[in-house]
C-alpha cells in the first residue's frame, strides 16, 4: 500500500491567500478542528489537515476562480477523488471555492453544504466534469461509476465568506478587545501565508509513502500548535506596553510593595518583553516559552502564577537576562487573563 | 452625547448619592444656602478629572467621588479619590494613577480630546480647561481668565476652541519662554528669601532665643506639625516625580536599545556559489518561526512612545502639585505671627550675612541674564490669523445674540472670550455674560458635552432675566444641570415646579450642611465594591 506525490505545484512561489484561508479554516472553524494535529501543506492536496495518530486526514481542494461552473467544479473535484480511491485513510473531503452561482443551489443561503444541495442539473454537469476528468488522467479501462456514487455523499462544499480577522480570530479564543485594527490580523496573515509559501519550498514529486506520517519527515506541514502560538504572540506582542493596570493573576507577586515599586515591576517586565519580541537571537527561546505556557492551558485551569510556573518551567535556569522569572510570571498572567471566558 | 446619569460622593461614615439626572433639563434648588448643592456639582466634575474648586473647610481627599455617564453607546463608571481614578466600562476595569494617565484613556477610548500646542508639542487639553468648555462653578469666577488655571492660560482656551474646529496654532520660538519665566520666579523668589535673613540678622543677631521663648505657644506647635506634614507631603511628591523621571528616561534608552536589537541579522546576501544567483530557495530543515513582525515591532516603538509623553505629563502635573503644597506653606507661614516666621524659616540656620550677600549678587545676576533671554527671544507664529478671527467673530456674534434675548437694554460688548485682564464682569452681568459663553461655544461647536452651572443665579440675578435664560436653555437638544438658591418668596411660588420639560430636585429638606449622611452609606459602600474597593 503506498502513496505517490502527484500535482504538486512546484512553481507555485507564493501559496495564495485562499490556502492560507483553508488553513485556518481547519484549524479554526470546524467543530472536529481539536483532533488536528498537524496540516500539511501541497502533499496530499492543497492543504491537508492530520490527527494525531496520523491515520485521518482532512482532505482540502482549494480554488480561488470567479467564475466556477459545474464542469469545472467537476474536474477539481478530480484530485478529492483520486484520493478517495486512495489506499490511505482520508476523513473528510472538502472542497473549498468561493461563494458559488445562487443558481446552482438549493438552499442558497448555505455555505457549507454536501452535493445534495445543487440543483439536479448543476450536479449532473459536476458529475460529468468529473468523469471527463478520470478518463483523461486515468483513461478508460477501468469503470469507477460505483466508487464516484458514494465519493459525491462525502464531498463537503465550503464556500469562503469571511474576512481573514475573521480566520485569524477564530483559531484561538486568546481575547484582547482592545485591538480594533483590521491591518493587525492582516499582517498575523501574511506571516503565516509566508510560512506556508516556504514550507512549500522543497521537492516531492513522485515520492513514495506507505504510511501518514512518513509525510511528516518532508518538513511541509504546520502543528496547529505552532499557528496557535503565532497568533497569540502576536496578539500580547502588539499590545505589550498598552496593559495599564496590573494582570489580575499578577497583582498576588507584587502584593506588598509600594505603587511605586509596583510600577517599576510594570514596567520592567513589559521592557523585557519587547526586547524579547525585538531581539532575533533569542527568538527560538522566547517561542517556546511561550508555546510551553499555551500548551500547559490546554488542559489545565490553574490561575495560581507560582504554581503555573514551577510545573512548567521547574527546570529553567534563565539563560537570556530579561526572559527572568519575573517577565516570564508576568507573560503567564498575561495568557490567563486573555484565555479568561468573560 | 456625554449624558451625566449619577453623582455621589462619600466614604466608609458618610456619603451622598444623586441618581436622579435626566437626559434634559435638570434644575436642583434649595430655599437656602449650605445645602450641599456645590459639593454635588464639583464633585461630580472631580469624578471626571476636573481640579475642583471645592467650599473651603471640606477635605475632598478623604473622600470618594462617583459618577455615571453614557457617551456614545457605551455607559461608564468612575471613581475617583486623590488623583486615583477607577473607570469601569462593560465589566473592564481601569485603574489609573494620575489624572494624565486617566486623560490618555479619556482622549484614545472616550473622547479624542483637541490638541493645542504646549511647550513646543502638540498635545491633547488639559481636562480641567476643556471642561471650561461647558461647565461653570459657583467660586473664582472671573471673567478675564480661566477659573481652573493649572498649566494653562486664556490663549490655551482659545487655542482650544480654535483646535475644535480644525484650526491649529503652532509657534517656533528660539527659547521656552515659560520655562524661563519659572526659572526668573525660582530665582526672584530665592532672592527675597535671602533678602529678608539678611534684615533679620542685621536687625536682630539674637533672634534665635528670643524666638525659643515664643515656642511653647500651643498655636505656635499646631502650625509647626503643619508644616512639617506639608513637608512631608512636598518629599513625597519630589520621591514620586523623581521615580516618574526615571521611568521616563528608562523608557527613553529602551527605544535605542530596542532599535539596536533589531538590526537585521542578515546583513550580506546569500548567493548560489553555482550560478550566482541570489535567489536560493530556502530548504526548510530547520523552520524557525518569528515571534513578531513588523507591525508588531512597529506598535510596541509607538506604545512606548506614547508612555514617555504620558509620563512626562504626570511630572509635570506632580510638579504642580508639589507648587500647590508650597502655596499652602506660604500661607501658613503668613497667617503666623512673625516672630514665629522668622523662627520657623530660619530655625536651622545660622548665617553670615556677607554670605548671605555674596548669593544675593550672584542670584541677582543669574535673574538678569535671563531677562536678557527673554527679551531676545523670537517668537514666530505660524497661524491662521483669518480663520481664527472668523471662529471668534462667530462664536462672540452668537453671544451678542443671545446677550440681546435675555437683556434687552444691557449695555455689555463682548469682544473677546475674555474680558481684558483687570477688568471682571461682577453679579448679574458675570452671570450673563457666562450663559452668553458657554451656550455660545455650545451651539456653535455642537459639542457632544451637557452645560452644567453651580449657581445659576449668582449675583442677584432678575427673575425675569433668569426666566429668559431658562427659555433658552431648555430650548437645547441637550442635558443641562443647573442649581440655583432661591428667596423665600419665590420657593413659596413653587416656581420651578411649574417648568414643562424640566427636571426639578428640590433640596430643601436637606439639613444646613449635612448633605453628607450615614443613610447612604450602604448603597455607597455597594458602588464602591463595583470597582473592588473594601474598607
Amino acid at each position: 500500500m503506498t502513496y505517490t506525490f502527484k500535482n504538486t505545484e512546484i512553481n507555485n512561489e507564493k501559496a495564495s491567500d485562499f490556502e492560507t484561508k483553508s488553513l485556518l479554516y481547519l484549524v479554526g472553524k470546524r467543530k472536529d478542528k481539536k483532533e488536528i494535529e498537524y496540516v500539511a501543506f501541497d502533499c496530499f492536496n492543497d492543504v491537508s489537515g492530520i490527527n494525531k495518530n496520523s491515520d485521518k486526514i482532512w482532505d482540502i481542494q482549494s480554488k480561488n476562480e470567479k467564475s466556477l461552473n459545474p464542469k469545472k467544479i467537476g474536474k477539481y473535484f478530480f484530485t478529492l477523488f483520486d484520493n478517495y480511491i486512495s489506499s490511505l485513510n482520508f476523513k473528510e473531503f472538502i472542497f473549498f471555492s468561493p461563494i458559488l452561482t445562487p443558481e446552482y443551489k438549493k438552499d442558497c443561503k448555505l455555505q457549507v453544504y454536501n452535493t445534495d444541495n445543487f440543483e439536479e442539473k448543476t450536479l449532473e454537469r459536476i458529475k460529468n466534469g468529473l468523469n471527463q476528468e478520470i478518463i483523461r488522467v486515468k483513461g478508460s479501462s477501468r469503470n469507477y461509476d460505483a466508487e464516484q456514487k458514494e465519493f459525491f455523499e462525502k464531498v463537503l462544499i465550503v464556500e469562503d465568506n469571511q474576512s481573514e480577522a475573521d480566520y485569524i480570530k477564530s483559531v484561538t479564543k486568546f481575547k484582547k478587545a482592545n485591538i480594533k485594527d483590521e491591518t493587525f490580523y492582516k499582517s498575523v496573515f501574511q506571516d503565516l501565508r509566508n510560512i506556508q509559501t516556504a514550507k512549500k519550498n522543497s521537492y516531492i514529486e513522485n515520492v513514495v509513502i506507505s504510511q501518514i506520517k512518513e509525510v511528516l519527515d518532508f518538513k511541509r506541514h504546520l502543528s496547529s500548535k505552532d499557528i496557535e502560538t503565532l497568533i497569540i504572540s502576536r496578539i500580547i506582542g502588539v499590545e505589550v506596553f498598552d496593559y495599564k493596570s496590573i494582570p489580575l493573576y499578577f497583582s498576588p507577586i507584587v502584593d506588598g510593595l509600594s505603587i511605586e515599586d509596583k510600577k517599576d515591576i510594570i514596567q520592567d517586565c513589559n521592557s523585557n518583553l519587547s526586547r524579547a519580541f525585538f531581539n532575533k537571537n533569542s527568538n527560538r527561546v522566547f517561542w517556546n516559552t511561550c508555546e510551553k505556557i499555551i500548551s500547559y492551558f490546554d488542559s489545565e485551569r490553574e490561575t495560581d502564577i507560582d504554581i503555573v510556573y514551577k510545573s512548567v518551567f521547574s527546570s529553567y535556569t534563565p539563560k537570556i537576562s530579561y526572559l527572568n522569572e519575573q517577565t516570564i510570571k508576568y507573560l503567564i498572567s498575561i495568557i490567563i487573563e486573555g484565555n479568561d471566558d468573560n | 452625547m456625554m449624558i451625566i446619569k449619577s453623582s455621589a460622593f462619600g466614604n466608609f461614615e458618610e456619603a451622598f448619592i444623586e441618581e436622579r439626572f435626566e437626559n434634559k433639563t435638570n434644575i436642583i434648588f434649595s430655599n437656602d444656602n449650605n445645602r450641599g448643592k456645590t459639593l454635588l456639582m464639583q464633585g461630580l466634575m472631580h469624578s471626571l478629572g476636573y481640579d475642583s474648586i471645592f467650599p473651603s473647610g471640606f477635605n475632598y481627599k478623604g473622600y470618594y467621588f462617583y459618577s455615571k455617564f453614557e457617551f456614545g453607546e457605551k455607559e461608564y463608571e468612575i471613581i475617583r479619590k486623590g488623583n486615583s481614578v477607577l473607570l469601569l466600562e462593560s465589566e473592564n476595569l481601569n485603574v489609573f494613577n494620575s489624572i494624565s494617565e486617566f486623560k490618555h484613556f479619556f482622549d484614545n477610548n472616550i473622547y479624542k480630546l483637541p490638541r493645542i500646542e504646549k511647550d513646543g508639542d502638540i498635545k491633547p487639553v488639559d481636562l480641567s480647561m476643556f471642561y471650561e468648555l461647558f461647565f461653570l462653578g459657583q467660586d473664582n469666577r472671573n471673567t478675564s481668565n480661566l477659573i481652573v488655571k493649572g498649566r494653562n492660560n486664556k490663549q490655551d482656551f482659545k487655542s482650544m476652541v480654535y483646535s475644535m474646529l480644525g484650526v491649529s496654532i503652532t509657534s517656533e520660538q528660539k527659547y521656552d519662554i515659560e520655562e524661563l519665566k519659572e526659572q526668573k520666579k525660582a530665582i526672584d523668589q530665592k532672592i527675597k528669601t535671602e533678602k529678608k535673613k539678611i534684615s533679620i540678622l542685621k536687625k536682630n543677631p539674637e533672634i534665635a532665643s528670643f524666638i525659643s521663648s515664643t515656642a511653647n505657644n500651643m498655636d505656635f506647635k499646631k502650625t509647626s506639625k503643619q508644616l512639617a506634614e506639608s513637608h512631608k507631603n512636598i518629599a513625597e511628591l519630589r520621591k514620586q516625580r523623581n521615580r516618574e523621571e526615571n521611568r521616563k528616561i528608562k523608557l527613553e534608552n529602551l527605544i535605542i536599545e530596542l532599535k539596536s536589537l533589531n538590526r537585521s541579522l542578515n546583513e550580506g546576501k546569500v548567493k548560489c556559489s553555482n550560478c550566482g544567483s541570489n535567489k536560493v530557495i530556502f530548504a526548510n530543515k530547520d523552520f524557525e518561526f518569528d515571534v513578531s513582525n513588523s507591525l508588531v515591532r512597529n506598535n510596541i516603538l509607538k506604545s512606548i512612545r506614547e508612555n514617555i509623553t504620558v509620563k512626562g505629563e504626570i511630572v509635570d502635573e506632580l510638579n504642580n502639585e508639589i507648587i500647590k503644597e508650597q502655596g499652602l506653606i506660604n500661607r501658613l507661614l503668613n497667617s503666623t505671627t512673625p516672630d514665629e516666621n522668622n523662627y520657623i524659616l530660619f530655625k536651622d540656620e545660622i548665617l553670615d550675612s556677607k554670605e548671605v550677600d555674596e548669593l544675593v549678587a550672584t542670584l541677582q545676576k543669574q535673574v538678569d541674564d535671563i531677562e536678557k533671554l527673554i527679551k531676545n527671544n523670537e517668537t514666530k507664529i505660524i497661524s491662521n490669523k483669518e480663520q481664527q478671527k472668523y471662529i471668534l467673530d462667530s462664536i462672540l456674534y452668537e453671544m451678542e445674540k443671545l446677550y440681546r434675548k435675555v437683556d434687552l437694554e444691557g449695555l455689555l460688548s463682548f469682544e473677546d472670550l475674555f474680558t481684558k485682564t483687570g477688568v471682571t464682569y461682577s453679579g448679574s452681568e458675570g452671570q450673563e455674560y457666562y450663559f452668553c459663553k458657554l451656550l455660545a461655544l455650545s451651539n456653535f461647536l455642537s459639542h457632544q458635552f451637557p452645560i452644567i452651572i453651580d449657581s445659576f443665579r449668582e449675583g442677584e440675578l432678575s427673575s425675569k432675566k433668569e426666566n429668559l435664560m431658562l427659555e433658552e436653555l431648555l430650548k437645547l437638544e441637550k442635558q443641562v444641570i443647573l442649581t440655583s438658591t432661591l428667596k423665600d418668596e419665590e420657593y413659596d411660588s413653587d416656581k420651578y415646579l411649574k417648568l414643562k420639560n424640566a427636571n426639578v430636585l428640590d433640596y430643601s429638606e436637606i439639613e444646613d450642611s449635612k448633605i453628607l449622611n450615614p443613610s447612604y452609606v450602604k448603597p455607597f459602600i455597594n458602588l464602591l465594591e463595583r470597582f473592588g474597593i473594601k474598607e
